[in-house]
């Protein structure tokens, strides 16, 4: 199912008389008629539902003898709430180029063009933005000392103390008995 | 002319009232078609009111109502027929809704104007 098929799914569910028009078909096959005795509406008006239950996928029908049957479509129903929000979305790639945009209009507004940090951000999300960069000026898997890491944070900005704390403090870095290490 | 303008008003307030409670019953689908329903009295108040206000003479007030209660609904019977012929059951249905409200109009029409205008 692609994401506007799921949101039209839902918003047809979203509607009583559907509801229990599944919940009868949940039990037996019916036909419109039967349909409509049971559920106090009009032949048309379950018509009307089914046709919008069919549309999205819910429901199928069959010939059988005079009747043309209503089934429950099963398979439809199958998936959890939580297997459909963890599908990838149709806008990912959206998704991720507005955020990459996002992220360099940050990097691009607190590094001038020497590469070092004019401010250190207040605001977290920004400030992660910010950490994540200085973690690249360190290679993976290397140790470093302290004064490794301060000289190497030094390069961007002074206040190479609070960035240090913040890198580890974020799980940019690891430390561990006095060697640090990007993770 | 009144007492049909006066019968179409109670039929909106009708169709108001169950559009209200089908709502609130989230029978969504069931309220827009009695909004449907509601608004083909609300157009045939508005014509009314104006053959009443257009016209002189009981032959002109009715030539005035009658025609457009013909030409108004002429092209629901055919949209209704190519909605089921396309299989589109939601349209049907929705153009049904139409011309049931206009088979009211009409006979209220009949019944409560008849040979008096």
């Amino acid at each position: 199912m692609t994401e506007q098929e799921t949101v039209a799914f839902f918003k047809c569910l979203a509607d009583k008389s559907r509801l229990q028009i599944l919940r009868s078909l949940a039990k037996e096959d019916l036909y419109v008629e039967l349909l409509a005795e049971r559920l106090g509406l009009k032949p048309s008006t379950v018509s009307f539902h089914l046709k919008k239950l069919s549309d999205v996928g819910a429901v199928t029908s069959h010939k059988s003898q005079y009747y043309t049957m209503y089934a429950l479509r099963r398979e439809a129903f199958d998936r959890t709430i939580l297997s459909i929000l963890s599908e990838e979305s149709d806008e990912a790639a959206l998704q991720a180029e507005r955020e990459a945009a996002y992220r360099q209009k940050v990097l691009d507004s607190f590094f001038d063009n020497d590469g070092r940090l004019k401010t250190i951000p207040a605001q977290h999300k920004k400030r992660l933005i910010v950490l994540e960069r200085l973690a690249e000026a360190f290679a993976p898997d290397k140790a470093y000392t302290e004064r490794e890491v301060n000289l190497t944070i030094a390069d961007f900005h002074d206040d190479f103390c609070t960035l240090r704390r913040d890198l580890v403090d974020e799980g940019f870095m690891q430390r561990s008995d006095g060697v640090y290490k990007r993770r | 002319m009144e007492e049909l303008i006066a019968f179409l008003k109670s039929r909106i307030v009708d169709a108001n009232q169950s559009v209200v409670a089908l709502r609130a019953d989230s029978r969504h689908d069931e309220a827009a078609l009695e909004q449907i329903r509601g608004n083909i009295y609300g157009i045939f108040v508005s014509v009314a009111q104006a053959a009443k206000a257009r016209t002189t003479t009981p032959e002109e007030l009715r030539a005035f109502f009658e025609g457009n209660l013909e030409r108004i609904p002429s092209s629901w019977a055919v949209a209704r027929e190519k909605a089921e012929a396309a299989g589109d059951t939601v349209r049907v249905v929705q153009e049904d809704v139409k011309l049931a409200a206009i088979q009211e109009v009409r006979d209220a029409y009949a019944r409560l104007c008849g040979d008096a205008q």
